[in-house]
């Protein structure tokens, strides 16, 4: 038996998909959610903002990359379906042929305390400007 | 705050579970089982349930017919998360404008009119 004797963390990420139609900005992302000017909540849509911004690059770039480095390249389509949905994937796909960015990322729970929130939840968010889901929670 | 049936929504919901979802009034609790044991409200207040002296006169300063002093897990209903989010200022803020916090609630100071043992 292995025992360790340092600091254990339990930590989680989730992983996001972003469709832009539109560039991101934070009055965008506080529409997406539903959260209405001088709200209390108006920090945890910024801290959104940044972090999407910060984090999110384009799909395919990232799954080919992990995709790789576990052991076989797989194309976006097949990843997404298979980590989202198939929904989801017709979403992607569909984006992509309009020649509209599509990213992909990871929230974690490492960071601060709304990262940390927003990781553990699971949602889907969209509207005319952005398709958000952040579904994929396994805390 | 938020707009109707948005994700935004949900979030203010799940902060309001958090918070109230399993009060109970101490009061009642003081009286029905805790009156013998305790000299006073404020007693029990101070003994079982550790809050800072200042904090209890300005609770009990603030009572009212229409207030009830109530306790509960923020973590009862599962949602363990917000429960722990309590100390960042983000999240204060939150919480001060939904529940309308009255900020005066003093927790520092040197009272000792509770520390006498029960």
């Amino acid at each position: 038996m292995k025992m360790r004797s340092d600091f254990v963390t339990n930590s989680s990420s989730t992983a996001f998909i972003l469709i832009k139609r539109t560039g991101l900005s934070q009055e965008g992302i506080r529409r997406l959610m539903g959260i209405q000017d001088n709200s209390p909540l108006t920090p945890i849509a910024d801290v959104l903002c940044e972090r999407l911004q910060q984090y999110g690059r384009p799909i395919d770039e990232i799954v080919r990359e992990m995709t790789e480095r576990r052991g076989g390249a797989r194309e976006t389509d097949e990843y997404v379906r298979e980590e989202f949905s198939g929904e989801v994937a017709q979403k992607v796909a569909a984006a992509k042929a309009e020649g509209v960015p599509v990213e992909m990322g990871w929230l974690s729970s490492d960071v601060d305390s709304v990262e940390s929130f927003l990781c553990c939840e699971s949602f889907e968010l969209e509207n005319n400007d952005y398709y958000l889901n952040a579904v994929a929670c396994y805390w | 705050m938020t707009t109707e049936t948005s994700y935004a929504t949900g979030i203010v919901g799940r902060i309001c579970d958090c918070f109230f979802g399993e009060l109970y009034d101490l009061e009642q609790e003081f009286e029905d089982f805790y009156k013998l044991e305790y000299r006073s409200f404020a007693h029990f207040l101070f003994w079982k349930y550790g809050l800072p002296e200042r904090t209890i006169k300005s609770i009990l300063a603030d009572k009212t017919e229409e207030r009830i002093i109530a306790i509960g897990n923020a973590s009862g209903g599962g949602d363990y998360t917000l429960s722990q989010m309590t100390d960042d200022e983000v999240w204060q803020k939150l919480f001060a404008t939904m529940f309308d916090l009255d900020h005066n609630l003093e927790s520092e100071g040197e009272d000792d009119d509770y520390e006498d043992e029960e």
